[in-house]
């Protein structure tokens, strides 16, 4: 018997679930109307669906902002200039008494400013992973707003952080590569673009 | 900052005003696009999606220019460079989803099959469908999700097929009436629409569809069934006697046959 009843199991289980994608264009409304009416059916009495599409809507709503940007018009969005090397004598902020310690910079810092904002890039070789470099910012200017640190690449966020009181930031264990960096807070952010490492 | 659709000649950015006044530029743009090379779309959907990364103002009609390409004229080389253009975003797709982590997987196993998905998916005919870039960028998501939701749904299944193995291990070993028997050899779709046939009543229905379709235990039986069984024992009941009488059934045992 229940040899019998396991049999079933094997055979029977979710034999009339629709396909994963008709679940998911059921979901996007591009089923015609006697097919949504199907699946909508099927879904208030299978709870597997009924989780499935739940779990769907759900992705696509946190995923939703990487292809639109909804709200966004709202954020004042600022673009930081780099400065030319040699003309950077302006922007004195204050010194890098951490950094210091941390290591050789590889290179002279990059110089950034937009509006009232001036930001200072340090790449330095990452003791903790060879081959790897670290990113040492500060961000001047941010009249104390907390400022969140975003680097990215190829339109993906690899590392996110908190900028601290005094404007610093790190990045660690980043492999050489062009990054594309964001500065936000609510509503303003700055954006750093295609700084290669 | 704004966002509109592009003017006929594809650098300046309007306000939009109307839908008409949106679909009429929308033709205008997409009649020129179409005259464009496959390389120099390719290259401007690529410096908009950079542009859109960073959250400037960007152009979306030429990535959908050479989804149109890749989808209604069936032109590989479009959808090569479709594949090459959203990879990594697809890819980072794919690690957030929620299933990606315990899969065991890389991602390039699910990003390929969601490519497929949507390639499969998005017939010519259906393409009116997608008015804009971003509702293909959606449609593509969800077939990211649809992959990982087919490798789950196998995962299970190969757990419901599990106690199936011990038995066949078993069944070397002991001879029974019908279950040494049961390898099955006929449609699932037949034993279905048999077994449905052969149920006398709303208990039974819920039994076969809640126990077996459902795999759902006794207790989540009530949950699922309300006002349809007494209690646990009511369904244990039900189920025992369907499974009795299956297994004196010789139109049953023919979905059998000899191992």
């Amino acid at each position: 018997m229940e040899q019998i009843s396991t049999q079933l199991a094997a055979q029977l289980y979710r034999i009339d679930c629709p396909a994963s994608e008709d679940l998911g264009e059921y979901h996007l409304k591009m089923l015609s109307g006697e097919q949504a009416q199907g699946i909508r059916q099927h879904v208030s009495i299978c709870p597997h669906c009924s989780w499935e599409l739940a779990q769907l809507e759900a992705y696509l709503t946190d995923l939703a902002p990487e292809i639109t940007f909804s709200n966004r018009e709202k954020i004042h969005i600022l673009v930081a200039k780099l400065i030319p090397r040699g003309l950077d004598a302006s922007f004195s902020p204050a010194p890098f008494p951490a950094f210091a310690l941390r290591g050789e910079a590889d290179s002279e810092p990059l110089m950034y400013e937009v509006d009232d904002y001036q930001l200072n890039l340090e790449i330095q070789d990452d003791p903790m992973k060879p081959g790897h470099k670290s990113i040492l910012g500060l961000l001047v200017g941010g009249g104390g707003s907390v400022f969140e640190a975003q680097l990215r690449q190829n339109g993906r966020s690899l590392q996110q952080t908190t900028i601290d009181d005094i404007g610093n930031f790190v990045f660690t264990g980043v492999q050489p590569g062009t990054y594309d960096l964001i500065l936000s807070q609510h509503v303003t952010e700055i954006h750093v673009q295609a700084f290669q490492i | 900052m704004r966002f509109g659709v592009q003017c006929s000649n594809c650098f300046e950015t309007h306000p939009t005003s109307s839908l008409q006044d949106i679909k009429r530029e929308i033709l205008v743009t997409q009649v020129e696009l179409q005259a464009l090379t496959l390389s120099k779309i390719r290259h401007r959907c690529t410096q908009e999606s950079n542009r859109f990364f960073s959250r400037q103002d960007y152009d979306p009609w030429f990535c959908y220019e050479l989804f149109r390409r890749a989808i209604l004229q069936r032109d590989d080389r479009a959808w090569d460079a479709i594949y090459a253009q959203y990879e990594p975003l697809v890819s980072h797709w794919v690690a957030h989803h929620a299933a990606f982590a315990g899969s065991g997987e890389e991602d390039q196993f699910f990003m390929n099959r969601a490519f497929e998905k949507m390639w499969v998916g998005i017939t010519p005919e259906k393409f009116e469908m997608f008015p804009d870039l971003k509702s293909l960028l959606r449609y593509l998501q969800m077939c990211v999700h649809s992959v990982m939701v087919d490798f789950v749904r196998q995962k299970e299944y190969r757990l419901v097929l599990e106690p199936m193995e011990d038995l066949s291990y078993q069944l070397h070993g002991e001879e029974t009436a019908v279950e040494d028997q049961i390898a099955y050899h006929g449609s699932r779709k037949e034993l279905w629409d048999w077994l449905k046939q052969q149920l006398n009543h709303e208990k039974e229905t819920a039994v076969v569809y809640g126990m077996f379709v459902l795999a759902l235990k006794p207790r989540d039986m009530l949950a699922q069934y309300p006002g349809v069984f007494e209690d646990v024992k009511d369904v244990y009941r039900v189920k025992e006697n369907l499974v009795a009488r299956l297994r004196r059934s010789d139109e049953f045992r023919q979905f059998w046959d000899d191992a």
